[in-house]
């Protein structure tokens, strides 16, 4: 496991900002999810080794983070609110950070250099910070979390302020970083896009973890709530008929051409479910488990 | 458990030394300092008084040359005035400090008075601490680019006026004679980095607006003399003005280049016109001549304590609550 979170809290005087969290995380992306002030940031800037816990541990590859260069050397991460300075250039913002953390001035050009090619920000990297619009920033926030290559990249909501274009590049850049074997750990609240980026999430509400694990993992165990399935067909109410035989299903709503269900025992409805379409009677043309996605797994959990 | 490609590398090069992680953030800090670009007027302004802060060092540079080789090039009364002031090498030191002091301030209040609190302003402490970096290091470096300035008009222009002293002295023992005189430059020089050095920072990491802080370091540097002077007069005290960090800092030249022995040796013979210029440079050096030195020691030990406490608490609290804690 990369980094490790034992029982650990963190307090700004009486206000709480983690409760007493357990939490791993692993090679590959993992979003961390909740609404605004759940404590995302908080785990974030602790396990990024910026202040030491109020309680418990943490360890990013075995190491206590907090004033410990080692194990910074191996992290790069992107604050949300992170400043950047304004009169240096694009370039020597990326490589000034680099110098500072102890790179000889020719390599962390080199490394420098690379990063802000690999974010797509090259033909504006000779421009000033200041004149750049919120999404460069974004993106040149990202050059230099990645640009010494390191083990356990930190995005705190990394896709705000960048255009349509500029998020698809984004998602496929932090895909990218997680396929290539980093840790990533990326917060957001747009829920669409973190699923977009990553399947194994963290919950986190009110400063404590409510759920970790696969989208479907996590609705798997939430057993209590039953599935809602839509279905397409020729006649919805002789589908209706075939498919209440079956003992998980707890509700059927007409609409149009479409049956809805409500499904406490997913596996057998849908086997059930997938023999009718392959047997043609009713036609079935199209069906979705329309709360198997994050939102719909925030709602359940959160609201 | 997924199988990755693994296909990054890390980077598996030397880094700079731990000990000298600081020496970027120095060095990148003077460096934009001295690049310091307002609107022209400003410009102009920064410039002419750069220019202008180089007449004491230059003079006394001139002083020192034009005794050593060409003395045609003084006036008869300079030269007089010097053969009074003799052994004039040991008190143009603690001199020229003292005529440095008012740019030594308005540098101090120009370059130190941001390097914090614009940090704190825009929340960029998080983009060093995310670095292989630790707070000391932090300090450290910011320490180093005022401490570059301040040096600047402190310990260099006195070494190498030192330096200039000596070469320029063909008696033989000029070394040996001038050789004790390098333990108080660098001592009351040295005692002057750290002393605005550390209260500039100090003063930087409690605002977010620099301009507040150097109001506020200006303040407590321009008007404390006034204060401590006036409680001193009322109290009889000699050791009230040593809390004012200027006056503790000349006091403490003025002992140990011994200028209060030079004084003595130079009353003696000195008559009218010289005499009361003499007392003039002598006062000057140091405005409250009676300060006891171990009142002055222990006011700039206070001063850099309090400042280095104010200082790690601020940026502690600031690494601990972070942000976050105070919106």
């Amino acid at each position: 496991m990369s980094v490790e979170l034992s029982r650990v809290s963190h307090w700004y005087g009486p206000v709480i900002g983690l409760n007493d969290v357990s939490l791993g995380f692993h090679p590959g992306v993992t979003g961390l999810l909740g609404p605004n002030g759940a404590g995302k940031s908080t785990l974030m800037r602790l396990v990024t080794g910026q202040a030491p816990p109020s309680q418990g541990e943490i360890a990013v590859f075995g190491e206590r983070p907090f004033a410990n260069p080692d194990a910074l050397m191996r992290m790069g991460s992107c604050p949300e609110h992170e400043e950047l300075y304004d009169h240096l250039t694009g370039r020597d913002h990326v490589f000034a950070l680099l110098h500072y953390g102890g790179f000889p001035a020719a390599e962390a050009r080199r490394l420098g250099e690379r990063a802000i090619e690999r974010v797509g920000l090259a033909a504006a990297a000779h421009r000033r910070v200041g004149a750049y619009s919120k999404g460069m920033r974004q993106r040149l926030r990202i050059a230099q979390a990645i640009a010494h290559e390191p083990d356990l990249v930190v995005l705190d909501e990394p896709l705000s302020g960048l255009d349509p274009v500029g998020r698809r590049e984004m998602i496929d850049l932090v895909r990218e970083l997680g396929a290539s074997g980093r840790t990533v750990i990326v917060s957001g609240h747009v829920l669409h896009e973190v699923e977009k980026m990553t399947r194994r999430i963290a919950l986190i509400h009110r400063g404590r973890v409510l759920a970790e694990g696969t989208l479907d993992e996590i609705r798997r165990a939430l057993d209590a709530r039953p599935h809602h399935v839509r279905v397409a067909t020729s006649d919805p109410r002789a589908l209706a008929r075939l498919l209440l035989e079956e003992p998980g299903v707890v509700s059927v709503e007409f609409a149009g051409g479409e049956a809805r269900f409500e499904v406490k025992e997913p596996a057998p409805f849908f086997d059930r479910l997938g023999r009718i379409a392959a047997d043609g009677a009713p036609e079935v043309t199209e069906f979705e488990a329309t709360d198997d996605n994050l939102q719909a797994i925030f709602d359940y959990l959160v609201a | 458990m997924p199988v990755y490609d693994r296909s990054y590398r890390r980077w598996d090069g030397e880094l700079k030394r731990r000990a000298l992680r600081f020496v970027p953030i120095m060095s990148m800090g003077v460096k934009n300092a001295l690049g310091m670009k307002g609107g022209w007027f400003f410009t102009l302004l920064l410039r002419t008084f750069m220019v202008v802060s180089l007449v004491p060092t230059l003079l006394l540079f001139f002083a020192n040359y034009a005794l050593a080789f060409r003395p045609d090039f003084l006036p008869l009364g300079f030269l007089g005035f010097l053969e009074e002031l003799r052994p004039y090498r040991a008190i143009q030191y603690p001199l020229l400090t003292r005529l440095n002091i008012l740019f030594l301030m308005v540098y101090t209040v120009l370059f130190g008075s941001g390097l914090i609190a614009k940090d704190r302003a825009s929340g960029a402490l998080p983009l060093y601490l995310s670095r292989p970096l630790t707070l000391a290091d932090y300090v450290l470096g910011k320490v180093g680019i005022i401490g570059w300035f301040v040096a600047a008009f402190t310990l260099v222009p006195n070494l190498v006026l030192w330096l200039f002293g000596v070469l320029a002295d063909d008696r033989a023992g000029a070394f040996h004679e001038a050789l004790p005189l390098l333990g108080p430059i660098v001592a009351q020089n040295v005692t002057a980095i750290a002393l605005y050095s550390l209260t500039i920072l100090a003063v930087s990491s409690l605002c977010r607006r620099p301009m507040f802080a150097g109001l506020i370091w200006f303040t407590i540097v321009v008007f404390l003399p006034t204060l401590t002077a006036g409680i001193g007069a009322r109290l009889g005290s000699h050791a009230i003005p040593a809390a004012s960090p200027n006056d503790a800092l000349f006091a403490l030249g003025y002992d140990l280049f011994g200028v209060g022995e030079l004084y003595e040796q130079a009353h003696g013979p000195a008559r009218g016109d010289a005499r009361f210029a003499i007392e003039g440079v002598f006062s000057f050096v140091n405005p409250f001549g009676k300060t006891p030195p171990g009142w002055c020691w222990a006011s700039m030990a206070a001063w850099c304590s309090l400042s280095l406490a104010v200082l790690t608490t601020t940026l502690r609290r600031q690494e601990v609550v972070g942000d976050s804690g105070r919106r």
